[in-house]
């Protein structure tokens, strides 16, 4: 389950993943395939990570921040499952703890997209239209902005280090299943994720460049083959 | 003071909000301006006053920061410079949400996921993505704010930009095609691959039903994935 510094060390980046979402920086730490991958790789096991990232972001792909619109926050849940699977999953690849992994990682990036959702009300009491009308010095409206952000690093840490224990004692509970149960859960894996990435290709496209959605759907099929 | 401007626009959504948006963050980034312009003293009430609501693509906010620190330094009034937030701020959003949000970040994302796909080691992957999307988003947002401090009120002319319109069709096109591709190798990476038969044309029917139904069907795979998930747990999964 990694030891207590490890857990800190995920805090930190927690808190870095979050306010890189929307406060501060937005260099894409918090994409799940990042984030999902930092992860794993705080606990020794980046490539496990990597995996969980690119199923995830599968997921992701089809969500498009515009204005206002409140939306899960993929990387929070990433990291924490990431972390969780890499601290208590299996040492080789199974599908059913995987498949576990990357359910409990869309359901932590619901609850944290919540959290985000709070986390901005408090925003409009630092520096909303209310608070506005009774600043009178610039500087402390730049001391609310900072804390703001500060807040946001605080949430993002709180709620990557809760998620990943949650995680990873989930995954420990995880009775030994026989592997027909793995092939089976294999096939809603391969019917399920293809289908992720034909929707972000139907947010990408809105109704046109269906050809290139074709073309690239033949290459792929054609690698299938080859690979 | 320009660099500082260009550092504080990394803050900008620091404290977004319903009610201003990125208000405050456009002050935070404008006042290394406006302290420099009207003195220390002085840049308060200017800086409160642009702390109103605000809202644009993050890594545009620049142009509109460039050209309100010119318009400060030419003099220009705080009615005409609200007009001019006002008019602005929708074609930062749609162009920076259809170029980066539409464009530029799937497409990096999915190059990266078909790298993953094939088997690239996981450091070159996420080194690969980091570096190759921050280049675009770096170029971007110091392009943002060259142009605001250039043009001043006629920066609408450069948003027009041909070029603009061309990289937001060809990002997309690519992303999509991408897309398009990444289905099956996803199928092969995470599914039983070759081994059974049918898997194939599975995935390239699931990724079709994907593309018609679009962003409705993120709800009912999560769901579909966690019931099999609790159904193979409940039934003790033949410990």
């Amino acid at each position: 389950m990694g030891d207590p510094g490890t857990w800190v060390v995920l805090a930190l980046v927690g808190g870095l993943v979050g306010i890189d979402a929307t406060s501060f920086g937005q260099v894409m730490v918090s994409r799940p395939l990042v984030a999902a991958t930092l992860g794993g790789w705080i606990f020794g096991r980046p490539e496990e990570g990597l995996l969980l990232g690119v199923a995830l972001e599968l997921f992701e792909l089809c969500i498009v921040p515009i204005g206002a619109v409140r939306t899960p926050e993929g990387g929070t849940g990433a990291l924490a499952a990431g972390a969780a699977y890499a601290a208590a999953g299996p040492a080789t690849f199974a599908v059913v703890p995987f498949a576990l992994a990357l359910t409990f990682g869309l359901v932590v990036e619901r609850v944290a997209g919540e959290t985000v959702a709070v986390l901005r009300r408090m925003n409009g009491g630092l520096v909303g239209e209310g608070a506005l009308a009774r600043l009178t010095r610039a500087g402390e409206l730049e001391r609310r902005h900072v804390a703001a952000i500060a807040l946001d690093f605080a949430r993002g840490a709180a709620v990557s280090v809760v998620a990943g224990i949650a995680g990873a004692v989930l995954l420990s509970a995880l009775p030994q299943l026989t592997p027909d149960v793995g092939r089976a859960a294999f096939a809603i894996l391969a019917i399920v994720l293809p289908g992720m990435a034909g929707a972000g290709a139907a947010v990408l496209a809105g109704g046109a460049r269906v050809s290139a959605f074709l073309v690239g759907l033949a290459v792929g099929a054609g690698l299938w083959f080859v690979l | 003071m320009v660099a500082r401007a260009f550092v504080r626009l990394f803050a900008v959504q620091g404290s977004w909000n319903y009610q201003t948006m990125v208000g405050a963050g456009l002050a935070f980034a404008l006042l290394p301006v406006l302290r420099h312009v009207h003195g220390r003293e002085g840049a308060d009430a200017a800086a409160l006053r642009h702390a109103r609501f605000f809202n644009a693509h993050p890594y545009l906010c620049g142009v509109a920061v460039g050209a309100l620190a010119r318009m400060e330094a030419d003099g220009v009034g705080g009615d005409v410079q609200e007009r001019f937030k006002a008019a602005l701020r929708g074609a930062l959003g749609a162009m920076g949400d259809q170029l980066v949000w539409g464009g530029w970040r799937p497409f990096c994302l999915l190059l990266s996921l078909a790298a993953a796909l094939v088997g690239a080691p996981w450091w070159l992957v996420v080194a690969g993505f980091l570096g190759l999307y921050n280049a675009g988003h770096l170029a971007l947002r110091a392009w943002g704010l060259a142009v605001g401090l250039q043009e001043g009120t006629g920066v609408a002319r450069r948003l027009r930009d041909p070029w603009i319109g061309r990289a937001q069709v060809w990002l997309a096109t690519g992303a999509t095609f991408l897309a398009g591709l990444a289905a099956p190798l996803a199928a092969l990476t995470f599914g039983p691959g070759r081994e059974v038969p049918g898997m194939l044309p599975a995935a390239v029917l699931a990724a079709l039903g994907g593309a018609a139904l679009g962003v409705r069907i993120r709800t009912a795979a999560a769901l579909t994935l966690g019931m099999v998930v609790l159904v193979i747990l409940l039934t003790g999964g033949g410990r």
